[in-house]
């Protein structure tokens, strides 16, 4: 069944257009209103809106009061919807449109549409008010120091906050809708004076290539942009932050703020990102460079401990000193598996754990990480089910994986890749696989920008602010190294 | 896609020089803690300890396995089938070998061991005063291992300048090198009332690969003294006891013939003993020990400090001399021993009471 396109002058024909379109939906509200003085005569008015998305007492107060409590009858010659919007309206966000096509995606996010009888125009009348989560600290990204706040579900809200960090007209904000069916809207958001040019153009290039239904998250627009699709790290960056998207727009990134998500997309993501946090530079600068050699460290350990473990004790338990050895060896009599066997059903222990607490409440989480990673373990390492040096192994790769909680999927896949190697290769194998994964990440890109930027590889990087984090006095590039401005002045 | 197989194929080329065939679960292994070697009509007699995990012991239940072979080889492959268990060398500390087998020479083992490539080089040697296995079955099964602890009591011994504490590369670079000749360990039985434990004798001097004679734990003092400069030691008389807290031997040559002077400066002593002439008579009996310990070399022909070595390194030109006909040589080259002595802190230096 075909719809109409254009407003119709007739009401009647536009309220059955809206009712044809709508059917049976119970949270269409219609109204219709009229003046009720004489003076005022001659003007009919229908309004739409949906139930629980609007603020009514905005409605009934700026729309609708002043139409009914109208004294004035309208100019001849002009449109009614003219005489609306100029001198009846009281609302700041008003526009007029022609096409159902046009007010229809308004309609459906909380506005108000009026129709009047003898203008081909509808009013669209911002009359946003449904109900919103509050601004809150992420959960995902927790600052002991530094600002509390995060992105919420709307995106007017979110481009608000950034706005509030960034106030430079410099701010471009470039909106567009992704999703067939859902329509969702997004946001370009980027600093016209210092983003790198070459990544906005590939973004825009990528993004109009999105086809999708619906658009739930950022991730999928991120997913659906991102350079490749099976590298171990990701190549867009995320964050629900807006001190961290406004810091990265400084240095001329561009950060894609989706409707209904708390999650920002940054472009172009560099490895450096990961085990960088924004609480970094809210802190002393001596106590945040060995927080990040923690994480940089960390994630190393994480992925490397287990591997190492095992090319040690199935080849080459010399380098083991022997003390360990004996001890080694005691605890692995009477257990039935080989090491390999061990430390990956204890992984895939561990892995489930932090997969159920995460999806549970905390009072549950905490109960789950006790029962299993003491009762489990214990009573594992009790049946001879497991020795004690591999759930101490497991265990410490385990937690050393959670201080860089960026590169959580990173972690798993090269570590189960690594295990594999050193326990058929030996620590020959580990180190093949390493060299493997970073030639891999050394490859990737994001938005052309080389995934190792700015790490002190040559001499014409820096490395300011890479493992550590300058004092702000010696910073001279403020992470601008991989922007247009970095490219030109630098 | 042509670079993607050219990289699969040379990881896949790269992975095969290693493999899982090598691999082994430690608790299947045994490691050895050290073995000891005795000749007996020809053919080595070995005893291997052994460590294997699950004993009462921290450090794991101590065996002893005895094989023989015509070679090390054929010894040690009888081991193992003795076990019936991988043996586990590279942490293997200590290689106890017998009296009479260093008399006869040890180059056919020591080269043995050396193409082992199982032991480590740093493997600690000692000369067991009778036979090596007495040594090492000396201790309960429930004990910690012997082998672990000559080493122990070797290295504790090194740092008394009561003994050497030779690893294999060094006895095997010093056999091999002109004009220095090697040194081991003496390590021995003690009798306490009904119970008997090791203890380290003294050096065991050779000449190449071939004991020659022994030093007790004094005379080793001022060998080590003179050879390699060592701390420790005491200079022990009736009215004195002074501990060498730094040493420091010089040797220079002169060319054609001349004298080798050898200066032996003994410092920052600390001790015991009557302040009168402290230093003089400290320097005497020093000078005393070492002119005792040179004569003894002198007539065994064996130059085990090392003075052919340093004429070498100082005049090239001598070093056919030395490479050909050291060892008889040597005796006859006229040495001048001059021994310094300072001590220092003097007041600290208390006299006995009487």
């Amino acid at each position: 069944m075909s719809h109409r396109e254009a407003v119709s002058a007739s009401l009647e024909t536009n309220i059955q257009e809206m009712t044809r379109r709508f059917g049976e939906d119970g949270t269409l509200l219609q109204r219709q209103f009229e003046p009720v003085s004489k003076r005022g005569g001659g003007l009919q008015c229908c309004l739409f809106c949906i139930d629980g998305m609007v603020n009514s007492a905005l409605i009934n107060d700026s729309i609708i009061r002043p139409v009914v409590l109208l004294e004035q009858p309208v100019p001849e010659d002009t449109d009614p919807i003219l005489f609306l919007e100029r001198q009846v309206m009281q609302t700041n966000e008003i526009r007029r449109v022609s096409k159902f096509s046009e007010l229809m995606p308004r309609l459906l996010y909380g506005d108000t549409v009026v129709f009047c009888q003898g203008s081909k125009q509808a009013l669209v009348i911002g009359s946003k008010g449904f109900v919103k989560r509050g601004v809150t600290e992420p959960p995902n990204e927790p600052y002991l120091k530094g600002p509390r706040e995060g992105f919420t579900e709307p995106l007017l809200h979110n481009l608000a906050m950034l706005r509030r960090k960034l106030r430079t007209e410099n701010l471009r904000y470039e909106y567009f809708s992704l999703g067939d069916t859902s329509g969702t809207a997004c946001c370009l958001c980027y600093l016209e004076d210092v983003v790198d040019r070459r990544a906005l153009a590939e973004l825009r290039l990528r993004l109009s290539k999105v086809r999708i239904d619906g658009v739930m998250d950022s991730n999928y627009v991120a997913e659906l942009i991102s350079d490749s699709h099976l590298a171990p790290v990701r190549t867009t960056g995320t964050t629900e932050r807006p001190d961290v998207v406004a810091a990265k727009l400084l240095e001329g990134r561009i950060a894609l703020v989706v409707d209904g998500s708390p999650v920002v997309v940054t472009v172009p993501h560099i490895l450096l990102e990961l085990f960088q946090a924004g609480e970094d530079y809210y802190v002393n600068y001596t106590f945040a460079g060995i927080n990040r050699i923690l994480r940089i460290m960390g994630f190393f350990l994480s992925i490397s401990v287990a591997p190492i473990y095992l090319a040690l004790v199935g080849y080459h338990q010399e380098l083991l000193p022997l003390p360990l050895l004996l001890s080694i060896s005691q605890a692995t009599q009477g257990v039935p598996f080989p090491a390999m066997v061990e430390v990956l059903l204890l992984l895939f222990q561990f892995e489930v754990l932090r997969e159920a607490g995460s999806r549970t409440t905390s009072s549950l989480g905490q109960t789950l990480s006790v029962v299993g990673g003491l009762v489990i373990g214990q009573s594992a390492v009790e049946a001879k089910m497991v020795a004690a040096p591999t759930l101490i192994i497991v265990a410490f790769s385990g937690i050393t994986g959670l201080i860089a909680p960026k590169l959580k999927s990173a972690v798993f896949l090269s570590r189960l890749l690594l295990i594999l190697l050193a326990n058929f290769y030996g620590i020959y194998g580990y180190f093949i696989g390493l060299v493997l994964l970073l030639a891999w990440v050394a490859r990737l890109r994001s938005f052309g920008v080389p995934m190792l930027s700015g790490l002190p590889l040559s001499r014409k990087s820096s490395g300011e602010d890479s493992y550590l984090r300058p004092p702000f006095r010696m910073m001279k590039k403020f992470g601008r190294f991989l922007a247009g401005w970095g490219r030109s002045q630098v | 896609m042509k670079r993607f197989l050219c990289i699969s194929l040379s990881i896949c080329i790269l992975l095969t020089c290693t493999g899982c065939r090598d691999r082994e679960e430690n608790d299947n292994l045994t490691v050895v803690a050290g073995i000891g070697v005795d000749g007996i009509n020809g053919s080595y007699r070995l005893t291997t300890e052994t460590l294997v995990a699950g004993g009462e012991s921290e450090g794991g239940k101590r065996l002893i396995t005895k094989s023989s072979g015509v070679t090390l080889n054929g010894a040690l492959l009888e081991t193992a089938n003795l076990t019936a268990q991988q043996l586990y060398y590279t942490h293997a500390q200590t290689m106890v070998v017998s009296r009479d087998l260093a008399r006869n020479g040890l180059e056919p083992l020591l080269q043995a061991l050396e193409r082992q490539n199982s032991f480590r080089l740093s493997l600690r040697i000692l000369v067991a005063q009778d036979s090596a296995e007495a040594l090492l079955s000396l201790k309960k099964p429930q004990e910690d291992a012997a082998s672990f602890q000559l080493r122990s009591m070797a290295d504790t011994s090194w740092h008394n300048a009561t003994s050497p504490d030779t690893a294999l590369y060094q006895f095997l670079a010093d056999a091999g090198e002109p004009g220095i000749q090697g040194i081991l360990p003496l390590a021995g039985l003690r009798t306490e009332g009904e119970e008997q434990a090791m203890e380290i004798l003294g050096t065991a001097l050779f000449r190449d690969y071939t004991m020659v004679g022994t030093l007790n734990d004094t005379d080793s003092q001022a060998l080590l003294w003179m050879r390699e400069g060592a701390a420790g030691g005491l200079l022990e008389d009736q009215n004195l006891a002074l501990t060498v807290v730094r040493c420091h031997s010089k040797i220079t040559c002169a060319p054609e013939g001349g004298k080798i002077k050898l200066t032996l400066e003994l410092q920052e002593l600390e001790g015991t003993g009557e302040a009168e002439d402290l230093e003089q008579r400290a320097k005497e009996l020093a000078k005393q020990r070492c002119q005792r310990v040179l004569q003894h070399l002198s007539e065994l022909n064996c130059d085990a400090i090392g003075l052919g070595q340093r004429l070498m390194h100082m005049h090239p030109g001598e070093s056919k001399r030395v490479r050909t006909a050291w060892s008889q040589q040597f005796s006859r080259y006229p040495v001048d021993l001059q021994v310094e002595v300072e001590i220092r802190d003097q007041g600290r230096i208390k006299e006995e009471k009487k």
